[in-house]
């Protein structure tokens, strides 16, 4: 070929070229050796995210299954807004969404107009709302503007119904009150780890990479929906005709401490969370304590009982209506001359109780007092549980222990004074109180353990003093808790509220405390009033009716042996026997003893009240269906005693 | 004419291997963008049809003997051809804000792809007619006026990238030819000074080139394009995050399938792939110098170093647009990108230079 004298000339451009080519290959060397980590993590950071997401959450159920909280799927609609390039499209689609959503034009307009990556439009919409949305023709999906992103929404089919037990969860499903916070993980589960691999659009591409090794768990609590929409409506009924500023009532099962049902009154529904206030929210039967006024002397006589510094028949010169103690005059709300111990709790004589504590040792009375577990946290499982206020001896003033005796100086959750009726309904043994009864997974139903117990006091001791309450009922300032058919015990408080300005005389917490049936309790509670309206404000007025009608449901529903109010021993004469031969249905079985076991007496056509002093004589433990005269029993006469030593009567009214 | 031999077989295989490789890129690169877009692997089928008429154009070049296309009305037909539609592409309605194709019905043409190849045609017909006249003012200045035209109407699209790299490779033809110096000295003056006042009239181009300059000043902005791919480059490490599994692609990657389907490759296979993509296109360089050195005239000559070098200085260009190593244009990579016209007049091309081949002993 015929050279180009420039030949030489292209080794130039050659070179120029072999040297741009060995910089981009040093550069590529650089990139993806050198700085390979740094950008690797580089570009993680931005590619991914590990997003946990919650997976579904647990119920929370009632003791006999009832729905108290579910999660329900649904989905929430959000939106690219750099994805809605059209203008047309943008407005069609806001005037479309908006008239689903039943919300201004202009506020879905705005969100379409957002320079964010990502707006929610609505969260947890409701699946219809979400189908509609669907049928409009919006660019949806993994490349449109709009996406739907499965949320699951926490639901309380109830409304307020326990409002205060349940608490809430946020929208995101977190508890944040209540039972719903403090059992959080195990009703949340694990929470599923997603790689969400994102996009430079902004969109996601979520990858499961750990499924949750914990699933949630329903919780069941001791909670009976009956007894507590019982306790939710007669609440509701008493503020509003006794116009109180609070109210509270706890129903407990006495012998297993069980919370049947836990209500206050102001509440709150936790589906709507976002429009109450604290205030509602406030769990006032378990976070505030006050000065219990009357029903305290249920301790007071407990403890003197027990410790034998007074006989029950004992009289006490009530000082014909006022006593001072420490330079302060101590009043009754009448004059009295000698009362007993149980007219004393019957009157509720403030003098009388003075006396009783004074038979004790500063010491010993304390050590009751806490021994009922007053001034300690119950333990139940609730948030922000107080311990109440329950001054040490040393700190004692000249006047503590005698107005301890009738409930001042001395702060007490609703919940706690629950529990100290308990103890008495249950023969002296504290048996903590708790909420919560199991856990439920896809394995079956697990119970917590039981709580601890304590023999506060001694049964036989328990039970006089029971008999002393069923008198305050059936005859004492109680008497508007009666319920015929049904033995009552109860003890009726009406305590000043302490202010800035001491004790009130118009603001009162007005509480009655009691259980019932008296001598086979199956339940046992505190209805508090805080500061009724009006001359009506004492517990005995405001509070046992509320009291009374909320048994009127709770007890035949809880099939309680009905019975004639029996009054089988005067609990003033000490010397006579107690119900130390009765059994109770709801304690432990008792080893019938041998040679009482093998036959019933014959109580038919006898009084009932005759009939079931014969039938308990012989070691059995009566049941009572009707009042009157016995017309049948089963077993029959003469038969053996089943190994419970259980056994029916029947009785009528005759004319 | 001398003995038509057989063609160089490194260069067929290496170019086989870039199409293919660049095919089964595409497909990679462009799978988010076709979900946002048709819903389909439709960037994959398209470049496979564009592959196929490349492959047309392929054949052509590689059996019509070179020295054919050693006329004077086909030089001049082609840089007129390319004048027109470049004007006339100016009067279509812009793609995403530029004019840069020319559509008919479904087929659209990018007319700068197809006015690289004519100025290489043109220079190599007039060069290898006149490079011992390239001193005198009427060669170099119709030389000089047909590529600056060119390049100016490519300029105007707005597609600057390939305005440089047509007069680039025009000017290294017009240096290998001999060029006298002072002219040298003027040309890149002028080039340079060109440039300079190309950026600053132009608010954006000005943008990419601060940005090009400091890429970290504004990573959501500007800078973000070249951050991005620094960052897919870079992730790929040595042996990258395996076909078809990298990220950057969906959407961090502006143009994932086309102008920055380097820095895919560059995450999906790691050093490896980039080093393999690299030397590929080194070992045409290589076989296409020796083509150009080995030709049997200087239109063989003129004709496949032109070809050469606008293959692989595009490459490079590319890649080191990618890399952070030049501001961001919009240069395909020859071969490998989507994209039909860059396709076709690739193929093109290597039909012709595998044709010269033949010639070359």
């Amino acid at each position: 070929m015929e050279q180009n004298r420039f030949r030489h000339r292209m080794w130039g451009v050659v070179l120029g070229v072999l040297a741009a080519a060995t910089y981009v290959g040093y550069t590529l060397y650089d990139l993806q050796y050198v700085r390979a980590a740094e950008l690797k993590q580089r570009a993680e950071r931005q590619q991914q995210d590990q997003v946990e997401i919650a997976g579904g959450r647990g119920a929370i159920l009632d003791r006999n299954g009832r729905e108290l909280a579910v999660s329900v799927e649904t989905e929430s609609l959000y939106v690219h807004p750099y994805r809605l390039t059209d203008d047309d499209v943008r407005r069609r689609a806001a005037r479309q969404i908006a008239e689903v959503l039943d919300v201004p034009t202009s506020k879905v307009a705005n969100k379409l107009k957002s320079d964010k990556p990502f707006v929610w439009i609505q969260r947890r919409l409701d699946p219809k709302v979400a189908e509609k949305i669907r049928e409009l023709d919006l660019p949806v999906g993994p490349a449109g503007a709009f996406h739907f992103k499965p949320e699951p929404k926490r639901v309380y089919p109830l409304g307020s119904t326990a409002a205060h037990v349940l608490g809430f969860a946020n929208i995101d499903q977190k508890g944040v009150e209540g039972i719903e916070l403090l059992f959080d993980d195990l009703l949340q589960g694990d929470p599923e780890t997603h790689l969400a691999l994102r996009d430079g659009a902004g969109g996601r591409v979520m990858q499961l990479i750990q499924a949750p090794t914990q699933q949630p768990e329903d919780l069941i609590l001791t909670l009976d929906v009956v007894l507590q929409h019982a306790v939710e409506r007669e609440l509701e009924r008493a503020m509003r005709e006794t116009g109180a500023r609070a109210a509270s009532a706890v129903l407990l099962d006495p012998t297993t401490g069980e919370v049947l049902a836990l209500a206050n009154r102001p509440t709150a529904n936790p589906n709507r969370y976002g429009k109450s206030t604290a205030t509602d929210r406030r769990n006032r039967a378990v976070v505030d304590s006050y000065e219990p006024g009357s029903t305290f002397k249920i301790v007071t006589a407990a403890a003197a009982l027990d410790q034998g510094t007074i006989r029950p028949g004992q009289r006490f010169d009530c000082e014909n209506g006022g006593m001072r103690t420490g330079g302060d005059l101590v009043r009754d709300h009448k004059k009295f001359g000698i009362l007993t111990v149980s007219e004393i709790l019957q009157n509720s004589s403030n003098v009388g109780v003075m006396k009783i504590s004074r038979t004790l040792e500063p010491e010993v009375f304390h050590d009751y007092v806490k021994r009922f577990g007053f001034g300690e946290r119950s333990g139940i499982e609730l948030p922000g549980e107080q311990r109440g206020i329950v001054h040490p001896v040393a700190n004692w003033s000249s006047r503590t222990g005698d107005t301890m005796a009738f409930g001042q100086e001395v702060g007490v959750t609703v919940l706690q004074m629950a529990s100290a009726f308990a103890t008495v309904a249950n023969d002296g043994v504290r048996v903590a109180p708790r909420i919560a009864l199991g856990r439920r997974d896809a394995d079956g139903f697990e119970r917590f353990p039981e709580p601890p117990n304590k023999q506060v006091i001694a049964p036989d001791i328990a039970r006089r003093l029971s008999h002393m309450l069923e008198l305050v009922v059936a005859d004492g300032t109680g008497h508007n808790a009666a319920i015929d058919g049904y033995s009552i015990a109860g003890k009726t408080g009406t305590a000043q509220i302490f202010g800035p300005g001491g004790y009130s005389k118009t603001d009162y917490m007005a509480s009655f405390g009691g259980f019932a049936p008296v001598h086979a309790p199956a339940i046992a509670g505190i209805v508090t009033l805080d500061t009724p309206e009006g001359e009506r404000h004492q517990g005995g007025q405001v509070a046992a009716p509320v009291f009374r009608r909320i048994l009127a449901t709770a007890l035949p529903h809880l099939r309680a042996a009905r019975d004639e109010g029996v009054l089988a021993v005067d609990p003033n004469r000490h010397d006579e026997p107690l119900r130390a031969n009765w059994v109770r249905q709801r304690t432990k079985p008792r080893k019938v003893p041998a040679g009482s076991a093998d036959s019933l007496p014959d109580v038919r056509g006898l009084p009932l009240r005759s009939a079931i002093a014969r039938l308990a004589a012989s070691g059995c433990r009566p049941e009572v269906i009707g009042s009157g005269t016995v017309t049948a029993q089963q077993p029959a006469p003469g038969d053996a005693l089943g190994p419970e030593g259980r056994c029916v009567v029947r009785a009528e009214r005759r004319s | 004419m001398p003995r038509r031999m057989a063609h160089d077989p490194w260069l067929f295989f290496t170019a086989a291997f870039l199409v293919l490789a660049g095919l089964f890129m595409v497909g990679s690169a462009s799978q988010y963008e076709a979900v946002r877009g048709s819903g389909g692997p439709a960037y994959l089928m398209k470049q496979a049809v564009h592959i196929a008429i490349g492959g047309i154009a392929f054949l052509i070049g590689l059996f019509v003997p070179y020295n054919r296309w050693n006329q004077r009305w086909i030089a001049l037909s082609a840089v007129g051809v390319s004048a027109v539609l470049l004007l006339l592409v100016l009067a279509m309605p812009p793609i995403a804000g530029v004019h840069r194709w020319i559509r008919f019905g479904p087929v659209s043409l990018q007319v700068s792809e197809l006015a690289k190849l004519s100025v290489v045609m043109f220079l190599a017909v007039v060069l290898s007619r006149r490079d011992h006249r390239l001193d005198e003012p009427p060669v170099v200045v119709s030389c000089l006026s047909v590529i600056g035209a060119l390049s100016f109407l490519i300029y105007i699209e707005p597609d600057l990238g390939s305005a440089c790299v047509l007069a680039l490779i025009a000017g290294l033809m017009l240096y290998a030819a001999g060029l006298n110096w002072k002219a040298v000295t003027g040309l890149v003056a002028a080039g340079a000074g060109a440039f300079a006042v190309a950026v600053m009239i132009s608010p954006y181009k000005l943008q990419r080139i601060k940005t090009f300059l400091d890429p970290e000043a504004d990573t959501q902005g500007s800078g973000f394009q070249l951050m991005q791919s620094l960052i897919a480059v870079g992730s790929g490490g040595l042996t990258g995050v395996g076909p078809g599994q990298g990220q950057q692609k969906a959407f961090f990657l502006p143009e994932a399938h086309t102008d920055f389907i380097f820095s895919v490759i560059g995450e999906e296979l790691g050093l490896v792939g980039t080093g393999v993509l690299l030397g590929a296109f080194m070992l045409l360089y290589w076989r296409g110098v020796r083509t150009a050195l080995r030709a049997p005239d200087r239109f063989g000559f003129y004709l496949a170093f032109g070809i050469t070098h606008l293959l692989v200085i595009q490459a490079l260009m590319n890649m080191g647009v990618c890399l952070g190593l030049l501001p961001t244009t919009g240069l395909p990579l020859p071969l490998i990108s989507y994209g039909g016209s860059s396709a076709l007049m690739s193929m093109a091309a290597l039909g012709l230079l595998l044709n010269v081949s033949q010639y070359s002993n």
